[in-house]
């Protein structure tokens, strides 16, 4: 029957709608989680601005307009500013215009709550003056809202490969996400040259970023650097672990694709399917030894391969693939 | 507790409320009632509801082509319009009549041309009309169904006769409004529709489907609509229509001709398409056949149309039937295909090829509406009474350089339904567009969607121009 037909272009704006409302969360949970540590620090805080900037890819757009970190400035840019690509409201908007293209394949349920999620921010970004109580209310809003919109796509959709490309987006853009934030917040602390006593409620700061900290609690006990990295890169029960986040769009490929696992059967599936064993296979103390930037690096630019092949497998049928297709 | 209608004023023209001596109709007490047992503040609130609610859903149309365009409601005004069952009767049997003639029309125009022989409307009438599509000679299309949906445009005169303004061939939009507008004064009048016998209209998206599905004599065909995408103004409605079905929403890009059959592009092969309804302008259906520089079409399609491989709903060529002087002729069709008198009569319409008609629309532009014979959405129009001496002058040379394009009509002075606007009740000109299906039968949903000019005194209803909508209960 016709719903079990997947068009190429639904199932990219599809896995559009699943990376940019996941890009939109992440950045709801780093500014949250920087608006509590800037509290908390009487020096340094425009490190941690510009750490947030450069994560999320704003920072030239913020360096054209403004020659000094200034919180509020950072602010408005991040979350409001129309002329920031990566700004909240962008990435919001993005994320709707996705649904918007795909309406009639999801749910009215999520429907609405995308809407609304759009709505709240383009009607906030019209109020004159972002206080920051304002702006902890809103991001508090937003959160419910996100939450509330992945529950209607958890539970009210169904689970067919539509769904499954909507999936692959988001933890695809939830590996990127994880590992940019590593990525900066270790940069800004090897720059800042904190003992590590001191520095440890900072990096407590990339576990509040996903909402991990209860979690790293009740699991490890004790605050150390190596245990925060070990728990964010390579715990498989932390949804915002990028091996969690792996293992999970691998899932989704495969239930795509239909490959019961083992082997390989196209170019992309085996990508993501060494990145997925090679982080069932290592340890903290080698990711250590290869240098947390460059391993981060290299995560970000296997997750950009994944992706080229994620839109040349399903979403491009090429000339050829037509000319040769028979009925 | 005020009372909203207490100075309610109809106009000159016919109130569908109340008889120019200020009585109620009888076919209105139940809602004159229900209306000043809720009084100004309690409409106030169910206004605000809608339009929120509407807002909140997403039942917009786009203004603008840019990044983040203006999205605006179509707003629904609290006060609904009823029509008594009798009433839609005549309506129904009209709109029945005239949409068998029109398709036997549309058939013979691009067949045997039997009419044109016979001489009942002059050949270049139709061999010069832009609508016109010499590409579609020769061709039958599925089932010899031609005009698969029409939303013909119908007003009440000074009598109170429904009047035929427009029989809308092509792809009408608005079936979406009527269905959520429905579903949306559900909620705001509950204990309402719960007392009285408001027909229901829930069943056209399974009349669409069951006529889409008419058209195949596969077992289970494909059926797809056909939109131009997110930035089209009517998106909103494409998609809801998708939904409703549960049909695929393509875009041309999507479509592939392959063997001169049509084909969708999935994630892992191409699936074949049996019957499109498609929401693009026969110009930009094909690049191959019609307008080269189109990205919306999709090159090959037409062939496969012609060739049976695929239904396109409604039929390419069907516009000619539109052209609003080829209009004037439809009572003539009635009467030449079907051997029957019109039901519904047309609007008293001036033709600009004929010499003395040209002369009384010259010298009497003020007192006459113009139209473009291809325009819609009120544009291209000159309404007299409401325009410049410059705007006529404009229109005057526009017509004396090209009669065949332009028709005129008088100002007809249509119906008033009492609306809430502005925190007042006030009588509001308003037309109705019902939505004719043709399949193996013709059906008709009971009721349509009303438009009102929400402006006072204003004649024009069109949601780019200031106008608003209504729900229609056809209560039995």
């Amino acid at each position: 029957m016709d719903n079990q037909i997947t068009l190429s272009r639904v199932a990219n704006s599809l896995y559009w709608m699943g990376r940019h409302s996941e890009r939109a969360e992440s950045l709801i949970r780093i500014l949250d989680a920087h608006l509590k540590l800037s509290m908390d620090l009487s020096t340094g805080t425009q490190y941690f601005w510009k750490a947030i900037l450069s994560a999320v890819g704003c920072l030239d757009s913020y360096t054209e307009k403004y020659k000094t970190i200034e919180r509020d400035n950072v602010l408005h840019t991040l979350i409001l500013d129309s002329e920031c690509s990566e700004s909240l409201l962008n990435v919001i908007w993005h994320a709707r215009e996705n649904a918007r293209s795909i309406r009639e394949r999801i749910t009215a349920e999520m429907w609405l709550d995308i809407n609304e999620l759009y709505l709240r921010i383009s009607g906030f970004s019209e109020s004159p003056k972002l206080d920051g109580d304002a702006l902890l209310e809103l991001l508090d809003d937003l959160k419910l809202r996100t939450r509330s919109f992945q529950g209607g796509w958890f539970h009210t959709m169904s689970h067919n490969k539509e769904w499954q490309f909507s999936q692959l987006g988001m933890y695809i853009e939830r590996t990127d996400q994880i590992s940019r934030i590593i990525d900066n917040f270790h940069r800004t602390l090897t720059e800042l040259k904190d003992d590590a006593s001191t520095s440890l409620f900072k990096w407590r700061a990339v576990l509040d970023s996903l909402s991990a900290t209860e979690m790293y609690q009740k699991t490890y006990g004790v605050m150390t650097v190596n245990s925060i990295l070990e728990f964010v890169f390579l715990n498989n029960e932390l949804p915002r672990s990028i091996r969690f986040s792996i293992q999970a769009a691998h899932t989704a490929l495969l239930n795509i694709t239909e490959n019961k696992g083992g082997s390989f059967q196209s170019n992309v599936e085996k990508k993501l399917g060494r990145m997925k064993a090679n982080f069932d296979f290592i340890d903290i103390k080698e990711i250590s030894q290869f240098g947390i930037e460059e391993y981060n690096e290299r995560i970000q630019s296997r997750i950009a391969e994944v992706h080229d092949l994620i839109k040349i497998t399903f979403f491009e049928l090429s000339e050829e693939k037509v000319l040769s297709y028979t009925n | 507790m005020n009372n909203p209608l207490s100075e309610y004023q109809s106009k000159t023209a016919f109130d569908e409320m109340f008889f120019k001596n200020k009585v109620v109709r009888e076919s209105h007490k139940s809602l004159k009632e229900n209306i000043e047992g809720l009084g100004s503040e309690d409409l106030d609130s169910r206004q605000d509801l809608i339009d929120k609610s509407m807002m909140k859903m997403g039942i917009t149309f786009n203004v603008y082509h840019d990044m983040r365009g203006t999205e605006r409601i179509f707003p629904l005004n609290v006060i609904p319009r009823v029509i008594p069952f009798s009433e839609w009767k005549v309506i129904e049997e009209g709109l029945q009549q005239r949409i068998k003639a029109l398709n036997l029309f549309i058939q013979d125009i691009y067949n045997d041309q039997k009419i044109l022989k016979d001489g009942k409307i002059p050949s270049e009438y139709i061999l010069n009309s832009s609508t016109f599509l010499k590409e579609c000679m020769g061709i039958t299309p599925a089932k010899s169904i031609w005009c698969h949906i029409t939303g013909t445009d119908l007003i009440r005169d000074e009598n109170g006769d429904f009047v035929v303004l427009e029989d809308n061939l092509r792809c009408p939009s608005g079936v979406a409004y009527m269905l959520e507008n429905r579903e949306i004064m559900k909620r705001v009048y509950s204990t309402f529709f719960e007392k009285s016998n408001i027909l229901p209209i829930s069943e056209y998206p399974d009349h669409l489907l069951s006529m889409l599905r008419y058209l195949s004599d596969v077992d289970n065909p494909t059926v797809a609509i056909l939109s131009p995408g997110i930035y089209n103004s009517a998106y909103f409605e494409h998609s809801f229509l998708a939904r409703k079905l549960g049909v695929p929403l393509v875009q041309a890009s999507d479509l592939v001709i392959k063997d001169n059959k049509v084909y969708m592009k999935t994630i892992k092969e191409l699936k074949r398409v049996h019957v499109i309804y498609r929401r693009i302008d026969d110009a930009y259906l094909d690049p191959l056949t019609f307008n080269p520089d189109s990205l919306l079409g999709v090159p090959g399609l037409f062939k496969s149309f012609r060739d049976g491989n695929v239904a396109l709903v409604n039929a390419p060529g069907t516009g000619i039937a539109d052209d609003k002087l080829i209009y004037t002729f439809v009572p003539e069709f009635i009467r030449y295909y079907l051997n029957e008198e019109p039901k519904l009569k047309n609007v008293k319409t001036y033709n600009c090829t004929d010499k003395t008609d040209l002369k009384y629309v010259i010298e009497n532009l003020p007192k006459l509406v113009v139209k473009a014979v291809n325009e819609a959405g009120g544009y291209g129009m000159l309404v007299g009474p409401a325009s410049t001496k410059e705007e006529q002058a404009e229109f005057k040379d526009k017509i004396l350089d090209d009669p065949r394009n332009y028709i005129a009509q008088p100002v007809v002075n249509f119906s008033t339904s009492p609306s809430y606007v502005d925190g007042k009740l006030g009588a509001r000109h308003v037309d109705l567009r019902p939505y004719i299906i043709y399949g193996e039968e013709i059906k008709i949903v009971p009721g349509g969607l009303s438009r009102v000019a929400l402006k006072e005194n204003s004649l024009v209803v069109n949601s780019s121009q200031g106008g608003g909508s209504k729900d229609t209960w056809i209560i039995k």
